[in-house]
């Protein structure tokens, strides 16, 4: 209840504002001729359209946008044709019609493999029209893999791994104990990192209801502020549909038998099963949503076996004409052995004695509450204010029956921030303020809480056929009492549209990571090793630039770029002496930089989504610029490959993955575990097929059969941990 | 479909194999098991002198070497060694070796006397029919089975110690 009242308090301001927004549109009123734009094939409003007023030679005497219901009103005076445009339909020319009323049809304009982004500029836009490389992940391939968590679906993405729950772009981030993330990932444009170790909490985001991924590779400190250091992921859930529809589906499975009989359990049971379900629809203009999830899974290793549930609901609901409300609460409960690294390598899926807590289970929950208020303020402005409460909670059980309790950390992020969308003919305005409140109690890392406050601006220019971005962005952090860090973050970049399906790309930004509560303030002995605090730590900060271009076609997609970065203070972990003895501390040690490439193809034969193809090559070139050594766990090689073919009813798609084996890992943990050194090239094949009975109780229901790491190939991602082993997955899913 | 994009998609497959079959080490795997000399032990006589301590010893060095090398190269790993029960019962008796590294003499060795650096004699060796010392060199996971010592107090062998 006390949060509500929060996010309440929180809103007011934002309903406030719109309110006075509202004023200026009142004024249009009287206006004479009205109109309402609609999709032809789906009948729904047309939301944030450019109505573009001509005069009688087609120069363009002045635009709007329409509004949240697909309206729009204007002044006859002078107009002889309207044109509209939006993104993904026909650019459309009306003549002014003689009545005061006027409803428009759009009809949209697929194009095989383009995309849109709202993460790259903080508004709508075509992936051409960014100077920084996109990828896009949609729906299905989110959801067609049954991912347990969202994690495993990104390691899929041409330029992404991912090193336990620690998501890298392009070798920007190696493996830090899960603590800090140096790509910043948001949820629906709000920031979704934890207030205690800035990590991401995979396992709480609702899968069934997710509608892309967005991901931008590179520095985005200009409009992101801390954490995007190599880069932005945007999760982007789905909108309530008009009318009432659900889904449920159910997944059984098994993870093979090892092959090593020396790595075999007795008795573990391997097997793993969900069940998720989800509704939507709309009552009156106030759209509903909500989904929930229940995991069980028995691992494949001894004590990581997992219990899971999560909860996913959200609310949209037209205010007024000009404003748009939208809020969405999940939840999540997790129940998970405490697998830390395996014994040696001849027993590789038992944990170890000393590091791992087979007895000492590890409890979390997870809750945030995020809305925003979108408000067309005027024809060319709109307001979009944001908030979000972020908790996350863990305890530890015992490692031994009646011993001593193990470690606890309450945490929670306070978000605040409200973004400007400006158009003004050529240029396009985006600024912004914000602000964030950590608070975070622990026995780990002691009671303690930071503030950070950060304004941007962004300005596109569009000269045709270049279009200019300028941005910059400044933050100050502050945790409890101490000294205040800032950090100015610019960036520039342009592109030429060339014609002919070919674009051109450059930029150059900056990006910076405040260390999270836990790097700061950590003090706790793990396997008789005192991890110390370190308050003196600093940003690290990245700088990083990118030379690209795309050709795309009804049936062919390429996209190429060359890209390096620079990092100072990077935080790592390090052995420090402190009072005689030897002890563990996190420390800006490291001036890093890397070179690389990046080669995207898509192909569709078919000219339709009957065949496809995709494959992703990325190389990166990751090394110390004082040592000269390669940088640990960044792989130089990642080469992801997709094939998808509809037959039918049948559909069949193959995913394959290569990994180079890390040339360097962190020499702390060679020293701590057992055969640390232990790693490999990974080549992982994953394999499904579906099929899709069609009218049987009314409804569709797909069954789908797919195998997981198909080569039951054997690697680390982590020292002392062995992935995923083979898997056999079958799911029914049903919509309605 | 056009006849380039069936040889693309034949391409495209044919890259994925090639993968695939690449991928077919399975990755990693537990690591094979130390390389091991292993063999039995009979004995045959009555001692003459005070048995102190039994040991199977392994050296890296030719012989002759100094008595205290025994104790040197113990400590230093040149030599490898492993306890003997003194009931002088025939036995079993297994060493782990390091893999690529040649031992040049295999040995029973009895300490006699209360000086470790001196107190020392062979009472059986591994040797051919030319009575010249065995070598042995393992590789990785390599078993060395059979390798069997008599030991006779009565009749000792020839001495690999330096006077």
């Amino acid at each position: 209840m006390r949060v509500l009242i929060i996010i309440f308090t929180l809103l007011l301001p934002c309903v406030i504002f719109a309110q006075e927004g509202r004023t200026v549109v009142v004024q249009l009123d009287s206006l004479p001729l009205y109109g309402f734009l609609k999709d032809k094939k789906t009948q729904e409003p047309i939301a944030g359209a450019t109505i573009n007023v001509l005069a009688k030679d087609k120069h363009s005497i002045r635009k709007q946008t329409t509004k949240v219901s697909g309206e729009f009103r204007l002044k006859k005076n002078d107009i002889a044709f309207i044109r509209i445009t939006a993104l993904g339909y026909k650019d459309t020319i009306v003549n002014l019609p003689n009545g005061n009323n006027l409803l428009v049809y759009m009809e949209q304009q697929p194009v095989l493999g383009e995309e849109i982004t709202v993460t790259a500029q903080k508004h709508t836009t075509f992936t051409q029209d960014v100077p920084i490389s996109i990828s896009v992940v949609k729906t299905k391939e989110i959801t067609e893999r049954s991912p347990e968590a969202l994690d495993y679906t990104l390691r899929y993405i041409p330029g992404v791994t991912v090193t336990e729950s620690q998501v890298s772009i392009r070798g920007s981030s190696g493996y830090a104990r899960s603590v800090g993330s140096r790509v910043i990932f948001l949820l629906d444009g709000i920031p979704y990192l934890s207030a205690d170790n800035g990590d991401i909490k995979f396992d709480a985001l609702p899968i069934m209801n997710i509608d892309r991924i967005e991901v931008v590779k590179g520095a985005g400190s200009a409009l992101y502020g801390s954490s995007a250091l190599g880069g932005v992921i945007n999760v982007i859930t789905r909108k309530p549909s008009d009318t009432l529809r659900g889904a449920v589906s159910a997944n059984v499975g098994m993870y093979d038998e090892v092959k090593y009989p020396e790595w075999r359990i007795p008795g573990l049971g391997r097997k793993f099963a969900a069940i998720e379900g989800g509704l939507t629809g709309t009552t009156g203009e106030t759209g509903l949503l909500g989904s929930f999830a229940i995991r069980r899974n028995e691992g494949y290793r001894l004590g990581d076996d997992s219990y899971k549930s999560s909860g996913f609901a959200k609310v949209t609901a037209p205010i007024s004409d000009h404003d748009r409300f939208e809020t969405s609460v999940l939840m999540a409960n997790e129940n998970h052995g405490g697998f830390l690294f395996w014994k040696d390598l001849n027993h590789a899926l038992t944990p170890s004695d000393s590091l791992g807590a087979v007895n000492g289970r590890i409890h979390s929950f997870k809750a945030r509450i995020q809305s925003s208020l979108q408000s067309i303020l005027s024809d060319h402005f709109i307001l979009t204010s944001q908030a979000s409460v972020h908790y996350t909670n863990f305890s530890t059980d015992p490692s031994e029956p009646g011993g001593t309790v193990g470690p606890h950390s309450n945490a929670a992020n306070y978000y605040l921030a409200f973004d400007g969308n400006n158009d003004i003919g050529s240029l396009y305005l985006t600024t912004g303020i914000l602000g964030l409140y950590q608070m975070v109690n622990s026995d780990l890392y002691k009671s303690h809480h930071g503030i950070t406050l950060g304004a941007f601006a962004q300005a596109e220019y569009k000269l045709s056929p270049l279009i200019f971005t300028f941005g910059l962005r400044a933050d100050g952090v502050r945790y409890d009492d101490s000294s205040s860090l800032g950090s100015i973050s610019p960036k520039f970049g342009v592109t030429l549209d060339a014609g002919n399906g070919l674009n051109f790309r450059a930029s150059a930004g900056t990006g910076f990571r405040v260390p999270t509560i836990a790097e700061k303030y950590i003090d706790q002995y793990f396997s008789l090793i005192h991890v110390i605090p370190n308050p003196a730590l600093t940003p690290e900060r990245s700088y990083s630039t990118e030379i690209g271009g795309s050709y795309r076609t009804q049936s062919i997609f390429l996209d190429g770029a060359i890209f390096y970065s620079a990092f100072d203070n990077l935080i790592e972990a390090h052995f420090v002496t402190s009072n005689g003895t030897q002890s563990i501390q996190f420390g800006n040690l490291t001036k890093a930089e890397i070179f690389g490439h990046e080669e995207v193809i898509e192909f569709y034969p078919l000219s339709n989504d009957d065949l496809s193809l995709r494959l992703g090559y990325t190389y990166v070139f990751p090394r110390d610029r004082t040592t000269k050594q390669i940088l640990n766990f960044r792989p130089r090689h990642l080469l992801q490959s997709r094939i998808e073919t509809k037959l039918s009813a049948f559909t069949l798609s193959s995913d394959f993955q290569y990994i180079s084996k890390y040339e360097s890992v962190d020499p702390i943990l060679i020293q701590q575990v057992p055969n640390g050194d232990a790693r490999v090239n990974a080549y992982i094949w994953d394999a499904r097929i579906a099929y899709t009975l069609s009218g049987l109780f009314a409804m569709p229901v797909t069954l789908s059969f797919q195998v997981q790491n198909l080569l039951n190939y054997y690697y680390v991602e982590i020292v002392g941990n062995i992935a995923p082993i083979r898997n056999f997955t079958f799911r029914v899913e049903t919509v309605f | 479909m056009p006849v380039t994009n069936c040889n693309l998609l034949r391409k495209s497959v044919f890259l994925l194999l090639v993968f695939s079959i690449s991928a077919c080490d399975k990755g990693l795997a537990p690591p094979p098991p130390p390389p091991t000399i292993s063999g039995n032990i009979y004995f045959k006589g009555t001692p003459k002198d005070s048995v102190q301590t039994l040991l199977v010893v392994l050296v890296e060095a030719k012989p002759p070497f100094l008595a205290s090398y025994l104790l040197a190269g113990a400590v230093d790993g040149s030599i490898l060694a492993a306890s003997l029960s003194m009931t002088f019962h025939d036995t079993a008796y297994s060493i782990v070796v390091k893999p690529d590294t040649t031992y040049n003499y295999l040995a029973v060795a009895q300490k006699y006397g209360y000086d470790v650096t001196k107190d020392w004699h062979a009472v059986a060796f591994a040797h051919d029919e030319k009575d010249s010392a065995l070598t042995f060199t393992l590789k990785p996971g390599e078993q060395k089975t059979g390798v069997d010592l008599i030991v006779n107090f009565d009749s000792l062998p020839r001495q690999p110690f330096i006077p």
